[in-house]
């Protein structure tokens, strides 16, 4: 397969050299030492919800903010069981190791509407418009926080931060000296070792490299022989990681970073249509970033590239993709109540997948203003617009309904966010939001083709798909509980939709207008998602700690057919219950999580498809650890307690699995 | 003269800055302290208080390492408020840590702030109405004025205050700390109050 690479675009090289004279100036950085601030507030920080630092009390956005105790504690060996467990986000597992991760509904499998990145680079992979989780690089043992901002954020991060914003920030090689090696065995001929080593190199520097090997065997209840037969979905899930990073200063105020990663996993993904298919996906990325603590503010910019390859069970085809992002702000604050942060964007990606390319350039420009107008209250507005340029080629096959001069076109879009936020007292917070995101149509969406004339049908992308736009509004209070030493939180939220893609769910052309009766992708129309979160938690004596969320989400639609139903993806009510044991050398998790019933489509086979509803289930899992040494962890871990096999999804049956780890810091 | 009390006394040692003119009232003071006849008083900063005081600074954009001292600042001729510092005093043990800077307290009446040889200096409330003489003392200096859990000074003459419970609070005083010649990191400034 060829890649063709396009020339340089004058974007981003007007950005590089506008950050290369950045980090010439006198400026100088400022890391954020998350730990350091941490300690020093008694709560965790954040960039994730306005880009400038701060607590997370002050964020105006309704956030949750898994901390390293809480990921270690959990048991879990992946990110969305993490999230499963201390969250009432919509997390989905379809099988071993296959997971969709959802914020109040919608929640379809790949799920486009969920904008994932490690240390602000996305992991969103834009050919298909979704996160694989399996294959992000980071092993949980590196992270610092899980950061997951619910509700629309495209006004930060642009495209696809529709249902919200998952960022998992790592440990600061900088600030933080960490090591760490964890070997798993379990049932399921489950095993995994994982590494990581952090620590700071110099005066202002510091290096931190991880690794991580797991194979498991896959779930085996509920594939359709197709997908066993013709497409290996029943192949056993294996990955296989590899990151690094190095911190450097540059000048005395100015720090400098290079990371990179590598890593292959091979596995059967559940695709949005309800089929399980054998992908084996490698994806590497680079990235270089400047933070400069100038004159002008708090200057940050950064360039990275990832790549993708997919390779498929039952055919040849192979799919490349790349996405290449540059970015600068300055996030400064002006006298004492004002902090501004414009921004700068480019992004390039590009689908490859043979005989045509589709792609396009993104330029952003964004604004974020925090005002402090009160002691107790400010306000944000951010306001973000997005220029899309998208081209293609290789598509002027008579055969299909569209041709390469379809898809020379551009449009704009312009996101927003306002945000309140009022301590009423030394107890009561209340915050109000508003937001507008917006996520645009996927690279697949727009230039997919193929073509089955066996069976009588050929699939092709709609390059006239309209982005998906979301109205978000939340009201949330929360009020810290001093009998429980916890915190209480309650949260409404209304959002209404406007796009949706059907993906390649039903037929839209018919001879003789094309050659075979043609799929292709056309908006579903308006919905909207109304309900509430409830949370509260707390701790008793340093020894307990507990916690109860409540999610209820109330869809309503006007879409067209199709065979795709992001209404019922999701179930109406979610409840993640947690309670944790802590004495000597001895720890005790367990964790309880109750979902309705939700429901989607079955492709099980060639062309027929089913519709097919999961019932409400109540799933089980805990952790129970002994620290042999001060820095030596043995625990057995346990998930799906309740049932060796268990329907929680209207995928594949969820399977009782035990785990013994030994985790080792030094 | 300045010496070093027992170890143990106040449950760790500190240093004073105190001239044996004085030395009638600070031996009163360390009976009061002792005794704790007039007990904490009113809003006096507590450990957690000044954990975040110490974390503070090392936000400063040239922050301290290593070693060094804070001064505890009391009124001239206040017997309670000798007490207050001393109680101060011993809330530091050891000497409390932020990072690679471990502070260690140094009681000092308000006429001897002139003197240096500290990072920081606190308040406590009976020094509080000598802010303005103190801000003076230390102008151009980079040494941190510094209220801690009590009542505010008056606007423009402390650099930091700080209050840790039932919410870290911390405001920094833009003129004070300009006329101090401190200055913070600019992401710490974005997570606090200025005024």
């Amino acid at each position: 397969m060829t890649r063709r690479q396009r020339s340089v675009p004058r974007g981003p090289a007007l950005l590089l050299a506008a950050m290369a004279l950045l980090a010439a100036s006198p400026a100088l950085a400022l890391d954020i030492d998350h730990t350091a601030l941490e300690e020093l507030f008694g709560e965790p920080v954040t960039t994730s919800a306005t880009g400038k630092p701060q607590r997370a009390s002050d964020a105006p956005v309704g956030m949750d903010i898994i901390t390293a105790e809480q990921i270690r504690r959990s048991g879990a060996r992946d990110i969305p069981a993490v999230l499963a467990r201390y969250t009432s986000l919509d997390v989905h597992q379809y099988n071993a190791s296959d997971y969709s991760v959802g914020i109040r509904g919608y929640a379809t499998p790949m799920t486009p509407r969920l904008l994932v990145l490690v240390d602000g680079r996305q992991v969103y992979l834009d050919h298909y418009g979704y996160a694989a989780w399996d294959a992000i690089p980071v092993q949980l043992s590196e992270i610092r926080q899980i950061e997951v901002v619910k509700g629309p954020n495209s006004a930060l991060f642009g495209f696809n931060a529709v249902a919200g914003v998952v960022n998992i920030i790592t440990r600061n090689p900088v600030h933080e000296r960490h090591s760490s090696a964890v070997l798993r065995l379990g049932t399921g001929r489950y095993r995994e070792a994982s590494g990581v080593a952090s620590a700071p190199m110099g005066e202002g520097g510091g290096i931190r490299l991880s690794a991580g090997l797991r194979g498991e065997r896959n779930w085996g209840r509920g594939y359709t022989d197709f997908e066993y037969g013709a497409l290996d979905a029943g192949r056993d899930p294996t990955r296989a990681q590899v990151a690094g990073e190095v911190r450097f200063p540059l000048g005395s105020q100015a720090r400098g970073s290079i990371d990179a990663s590598y890593g292959r996993t091979i596995s059967a993904p559940f695709a949005d249509y309800g089929q399980f298919w054998r992908e084996d996906k490698r994806i590497w990325s680079l990235r270089g970033r400047v933070e400069a603590d100038t004159t002008i503010g708090l200057v940050e910019g950064q360039l990275y590239r990832n790549s993708f390859r997919g390779l498929y069970a039952a055919t040849p085809f192979v799919t490349d993709h790349s996405v290449t992002v540059a970015e600068l702000s300055d996030t400064v604050k002006l006298g004492a109540a004002h902090t501004l942060r414009p921004s700068l964007q480019y992004r390039h990606a590009v689908m490859d997948i043979g005989a045509s390319e589709v792609g396009y350039g993104v330029a952003s420009v964004g604004v974020m203003w925090n005002w402090a107008f009160d002691p107790q209250a400010e306000t944000t507005v951010a306001l973000r617009y997005d220029h899309l340029w998208l081209r293609g080629k290789g598509y002027d096959n008579p055969d299909f309904p569209y041709r390469s001069a379809d898809y020379d076109r551009e449009f704009g879009t312009l996101a927003w966010n306002l945000g309140l936020v009022w301590r009423v007292s030394d107890q009561d917070t209340i915050r109000l939001s508003a937001a507008r995101g917006v996520g645009v149509p996927t690279l697949y969406d727009l230039g997919w083709r193929d073509s089955y004339p066996d069976f009588g049908y050929q699939d092709t992308g709609n390059p006239f798909l309209k982005p998906t736009v979301v109205d978000d509004y939340q009201l949330e209070y929360g009020r810290r509980i001093e009998v429980i030493d916890g915190r209480f939180v309650a949260t409404v939220f209304h959002q209404r939709n406007s796009g949706f893609s059907s993906g390649l769910s039903a037929a839209t052309h018919f001879p003789p207008d094309v050659a075979y009766e043609t799929y292709s992708p056309y908006n579903l129309g308006r919905s909207s998602a109304t309900g509430f979160d409830l949370s509260v938690k707390g701790r008793l004596a340093e020894a307990v700690n507990w916690g109860v969320e409540y999610r209820l989400a109330s869809v309503s639609s006007e879409f067209r057919p199709s065979l795709l139903d992001p209404k019922r993806a999701s179930p109406r009510h979610l409840v993640s219950a947690r309670l944790g044991w802590s004495g000597g050398p001895v720890e005790l998790d367990l964790f309880g999580r109750y979902a309705s019933q939700a429901q989607g489509f079955r492709t099980v086979d060639e062309v027929g498809t089913v519709l097919v509803r999961s019932k409400d289930h109540v799933s089980v899992a805990a952790r129970l650890a002994y620290h042999v040494t001060d820095r030596m962890t043995l625990a057995l871990e346990g998930e799906n307690l309740l049932h060796q096999r268990q329907e929680q999804s209207f995928a594949l049956k969820a399977e009782r699995r035990f785990y013994l780890s030994l985790r080792s810091e030094f | 003269m300045s010496y070093r009390n027992r170890p143990g006394l106040f449950g760790a040692g500190f240093r004073t800055g105190c001239r044996g003119s004085r030395r009638a009232v600070l031996l009163l003071g360390i009976g009061l302290g002792v005794g704790g006849i007039f007990g904490p008083g009113r809003a006096e900063p507590g450990l957690r208080d000044l954990q975040v005081a110490v974390r503070a600074l090392a936000f400063l954009e040239e922050p301290p390492v290593g070693p060094a001292e804070i001064g505890i600042v009391y009124g001239e001729n206040s017997v309670e408020g000798l007490a207050q510092a001393l109680r101060v005093a011993a809330s530091f043990g050891d000497g409390l840590r932020a990072g690679n800077l471990t502070l260690r307290p140094r009681l000092m009446a308000v006429r001897e702030v002139r003197q240096g040889g500290v990072v920081a200096l606190l308040l406590t409330d009976s020094a509080l109405p000598h802010a303005g003489r103190i801000a003076q003392a230390v102008a151009r200096t980079g040494i941190v004025t510094i209220t801690a859990g009590a009542e505010a000074a008056e606007p423009g003459t402390t650099v930091l205050r700080v209050r840790a419970s039932p919410r870290v609070e911390i405001v920094v005083d833009r003129i004070a700390a300009e006329a101090a010649g401190v200055s913070f990191a600019a992401a710490f400034r974005m997570m606090i109050q200025e005024r």
